[in-house]
């Protein structure tokens, strides 16, 4: 196991004309990331944003163009990924299609000049870990199994050589919905069970929360924050970050503050004191969670109401719906009646404020003590 | 515990922990990575610089000397161009190959490209066999041989169609210097190696293409138009360029079939490059390779151009 | 899928579909004519081939051609050949064997290289290098190379003189041997863009993770690319292996003595022997013929052409049939990119 350390990091990709005409945004642009021995981070973004280039750089797969990556202290910038001894997961698997599921395990044993007894004990040790009816995937070759096969396949190859730091590239997006579920468990589970530190690479933010420890947002070969789910949701570093967590997103509403009042709409309300210490007078972008609204109250906003979403598991339902031109997402009671209007009061201490235009907060509730 | 040691061993000798600060350096590997880059591409590097771009370069060296067999070489400028311009059987031979250019794309280019599109046609199963029974090759020089016996005037095959089946006079065929360039053609229309590559990349195209064209009301023409050719204009695009070069350079055929004759109506640029090559005219031969060379280039640029826009790109 | 998936049973979609099955089956007809004439016809006897109007079967089937074949492989038929036939079917096999042997694994390993290994601006400039002279034609370069195998590494008709001395530089000639003849088309520039295609088609992520799992760049390629590549080396062998069986200009050119020459080669030279064409005149037919009526005391005319025909293609052939399965698959050409 091992703890990581990125340093700095830039990496530029070239393409292969001959006179390089873009000098655009780099695919890393000075990322810095710690990760603890034994730790699970997801990273997440949209695609594009660098997320998978920074894992290869991790891998020794890409060098990076300026900054360094330490294992353990050791700088192991430039060292090629043969050396490295990671174990590394792929989006689409990337089995080799010559070898059995046998050979795709055995295959780094091949090359560590291993003794034959060696390799075949750990396959059978792994075969044994990675549970039930695995043995029957090692004697087939990969194009004959399915998209979940081939993904345990994948996975124990990585775990076959007991890697230091394990790196996966959205292991599971090829699958279906069902599986995927079914999936994550089994990896969450491997996970916890030998402590590797990883590097978790998702798009889907349900899948990163339910698998880091930490979660890293990037946005265009930056990191926008890193945290815990809580640290990312009630303390988002960013507008970026605010919108891209949470499912259904947050609405954001133009305001405007006078003496200590929030106008907006037609209406307006008191600002509580921390938030009025925090934000000044003039525009401002106020922004609501769904569940940061008070139903049915006398000062409220009418919400015409587009079309509701009923999710009985939560005992809720969402309205989706406008105020002022913008889209609102409004969190009701399950058994609430549809309706076309909705009277909404947003609940200024657990909402959300940022300078208009801009990316920075002014002003965030804080992490909810539940307990 | 173990798995620490491991990392440690894996990193092998080539990565000691010892520069445990974050110095920078030149890591050792990276040069490692570069050297066995350059052991894959080596071999192949030093045929293509010996044997493909160092006698390119002579030969326009060569074509501005005297070269002879013995005696020092001597720069004597455009003496053999000059030569090989005022030369009334180069001019000859580039007629000739023009013409047998033209013929040979005109009536054998195209065939290959519908026989694949409407191969592709046929049910699954019997695909197979009928591409097999296409394209089945022949050695070049065997069917060269072949067509030379069955052209024979006295006894051949064709003047057995042309004078039992059509009913025709007896014809010279290779003997008419008016037809024996449009024999010629004939044994190049049994290669249908391109049709093989036609083939191998209508196949990738997606059902699915054809059937949303088919929804929007497209029909056989118009599917043909614009979903098979477009997928095949890069191809078809560089195969032009390749029987371009190829029949410009023609040589086997005639060489076999006519030996030039007659009396030169059939003597190719490459025929006369030969001929000059036996008599020794070093320098005339490569300034003649250089002529060619540029009207090939010309009609390259001028494909190029007219192929410009790619639908893929 | 140009033609409909439903309602094929329209009477104008029918016949339209009927027809190109017609005339796909009169092309493969038309097609394998050929080979049919050339094996009947060394079946017959010296007088029958030369018989008009032609016969399409043999009247009298013979071995006569064959036989007399057989007899110059044994070297027995004196004049005809300057060495037994076999001697020439060995050359192209030598010849054929070295090209295949060298130039396969070379162009793609390079290739490779370009498709995986190379990047950015140094990728593309190596792309053209390897393919650049594709575009050239290779009479250019005859004359050069010729020059070359004289007086390796001079493509000159003289090596030049050290400088300050009167002796000239020493030189390495290869010409009039097997390696002149093989050298200059073991690298093929097609073979590369075919092999460049077919690699690019391969997903990174594959060799990235054999990379991960520590193999080195030649164990990635022996162990996991090349197993995963049968059908490109499929196709290159063939295209490789039918360029350098039927290659007839070069060797004649850089050839001298006659027990080298390969059967392409010698098949030409036999022909000229037996048909004495000197011109294409219709008196010079006549002569020809005169000539054959001539040969045909020996028992030998176009009989045992058409046998020596069906010897040089049959390797060629035997190579199509043996690649078949994997020459479609193999193929992934993306035009001159």
């Amino acid at each position: 196991m091992a703890r990581i350390d990125i340093d700095h990091v830039v990496k530029h990709y070239v393409d292969d004309r001959i006179v390089q005409t873009n000098t655009g945004r780099p695919a890393l642009d000075d990322v810095s990331l710690q990760v603890a021995d034994g730790e699970t981070i997801s990273i997440v973004g949209s695609s594009g944003c660098g997320k998978s280039t920074l894992l290869k750089v991790v891998a020794g797969i890409e060098d990076p163009d300026q900054g360094r990556v330490r294992y353990d202290g050791v700088d192991v910038t430039g060292v090629r990924p043969q050396e490295r001894g990671v174990g590394m997961v792929f989006q689409d698997y990337a089995l080799y299609p010559s070898m059995k599921g046998k050979g795709n395990l055995a295959y780094y044993f091949d090359v560590h000049d291993s003794s034959k007894e060696e390799a075949e004990q750990r396959v059978r040790e792994t075969a044994e870990r990675m549970g039930v009816g695995f043995d029957l995937l090692l004697g087939q070759v990969p194009t004959t199994l399915s998209g979940g096969e081939q993904q345990r396949v994948a996975i124990a190859r990585c775990i076959v050589r007991d890697p230091p730091l394990f790196l996966m590239d959205e292991p599971i997006c090829n699958l279906d919905a069902k599986l995927r579920e079914q999936t994550r468990v089994e990896i969450r589970k491997l996970l916890r069970k030998f402590k590797i530190t990883t590097l978790y690479v998702t798009h889907d933010q349900q899948e990163a929360i339910f698998m880091g420890d930490r979660i890293v947002v990037m946005r265009d070969g930056r990191i926008e924050q890193v945290g815990t789910f809580d640290d990312l949701y009630y303390t988002p570093a960013s507008r970026f970050v605010a919108t891209f967590i949470g499912s259904p997103p947050i609405s954001v509403l133009p305001a405007a503050v006078t003496d200590g009042r929030l106008q907006l709409a037609g209406a307006s309300w008191d600002l509580p004191s921390p938030v009025r210490a925090a934000v000044p007078d003039g525009p401002v972008d106020l922004a609501i969670r769904p569940e940061g609204w008070r139903l049915d109250e006398a000062d409220g906003l009418a919400v015409s109401v587009r079309h509701i979403e009923r999710l009985p598991t939560e005992r809720a339902a969402f309205a989706y719906g406008t105020v002022a031109g913008r889209n609102v997402t409004v969190i009701l009671p399950v058994d609430h009646p549809e309706r076309d209007q909705l009277t909404a009061t947003p609940d200024l201490d657990r909402a959300y404020f940022f300078e208009p235009d801009g990316e920075r907060p002014l002003h965030t509730p804080g992490v909810l003590e539940l307990f | 515990m173990t798995l620490q040691q491991e990392a440690t061993e894996t990193a092998g000798g080539a990565e000691p922990p010892a520069g445990t600060e974050s110095q920078v350096r030149e890591p050792a590997p990276s040069r490692r990575r570069r050297l066995e880059r350059a052991l894959f591409v080596l071999p192949a590097f030093s045929f293509q610089l010996t044997w493909g771009w160092y006698p390119l370069l002579m030969a326009f060296v060569i074509s501005f000397t005297n070269a002879r067999v013995r005696g020092p070489i001597e720069f004597t400028g455009l003496e053999s161009y000059e030569r090989m311009w005022s030369d009334p059987l180069v001019a000859e031979a580039f007629r000739v190959t023009a013409i047998y250019a033209v013929l040979s794309i005109g009536l054998t280019f195209f065939i290959p490209i519908f026989v694949a599109i409407l191969l592709m046609e046929m049910p699954k199963r019997h695909i197979r066999w009928m591409m097999l029974l296409w394209f089945i090759p022949l050695s070049g020089i065997a069917s060269t041989l072949l067509f030379r016996y069955m052209f024979n005037a006295q006894y051949g095959l064709f003047q057995w169609i042309a004078t039992e089946v059509l009913g025709l006079e007896p014809q010279p065929f290779l003997n008419s210097s008016d037809q024996v360039l449009f024999w010629l053609v004939f044994p190049g229309i049994l290669f249908f190696g391109p049709g093989l590559i036609y083939m191998a990349t209508l196949q990738g195209i997606p059902a699915s293409y054809y059937e949303a064209a088919e929804i929007e009301g497209a029909g056989f023409w118009r599917k043909m138009w614009t979903i098979s050719l477009p997928r095949l204009r890069p191809v078809i695009s560089m195969l032009l360029i390749f029987a371009v070069i190829g029949s410009t350079q023609v040589f086997e055929y005639p060489m076999i079939m006519t030996g030039g004759g007659p009396g030169g109506a059939s003597r190719t640029v490459v025929m006369y490059l030969y001929e000059l090559l036996q008599n020794l005219r070093y320098a005339d031969a490569t300034a003649l390779g250089v002529f060619l060379f540029i009207g090939t280039m010309l009609l390259v640029i001028i494909q190029r151009r007219f192929f410009r826009e790619d639908p893929d790109a | 899928m140009l033609f409909p998936r439903v309602g094929r049973k329209q009477p104008m979609l029918r016949i339209a579909w009927w027809a190109v099955v017609a005339f796909l089956c009169l092309g493969i007809a038309l097609h394998l004519f050929p080979f049919y004439f050339m094996l009947v016809s060394s079946f017959k006897s010296g007088e029958e081939v030369l018989a008009f109007p032609p016969t399409f079967w043999p009247q009298d089937p013979s071995f006569a051609g064959w036989k007399l074949v057989f007899q110059i492989v044994q070297g027995s038929a004196g004049q005809l050949l300057d060495a037994p036939l076999w001697l020439f079917f060995w050359n192209s096999v030598q010849i054929t064997f070295w090209v295949l042997v060298i130039g396969i694994p070379i162009t793609s390993m390079a290739a490779y290289a370009n498709s995986k290994l190379q990047r950015g601006p140094m990728a593309r400039w190596s792309f053209l290098f390897f393919i650049g002279t594709l575009m050239m034609p290779a009479a250019l370069t005859l004359i050069p190379n010729f020059l070359l195998t004289r007086n390796f590494p001079f493509a000159l008709p003289n090596a030049p003189n050290i400088p300050g001395t009167d002796t000239a530089f020493p030189t390495f000639p290869i010409w009039d041997t097997h390696w002149a003849v093989i050298f200059p088309i073991c690298f093929q520039a097609f073979n590369f863009l075919l092999f460049k295609g077919f690699f690019d088609t391969i997903p990174d992520s594959v060799i990235q993770a054999a990379r991960v799992d520590g193999g080195s760049e030649f164990n990635i390629f022996r162990r996991i690319v090349l197993p995963m590549s049968v059908p490109v080396y499929a196709v290159t062998i063939w295209t490789a292996f039918s360029l350098a069986w039927d290659q007839f200009l070069w060797p004649l050119v850089v050839l001298q003595t006659p027990e080298r020459m390969p059967m392409s080669v010698e098949l030409y030279l036999l022909m000229e022997r037996i048909v004495q064409s000197g011109g294409t005149s219709a008196e010079a037919a006549a002569a020809e013929a005169e000539v054959m009526q001539d040969m045909l005391g020996g028992g030998l005319s176009w009989n045992g052409l058409m046998v020596l025909a069906i010897l040089q293609s049959l390797p060629v052939f035997i190579a199509f049939i043996v690649c078949r399965e994997y020459l479609l698959r193999g193929i992934r050409l993306r035009g001159l990119k």
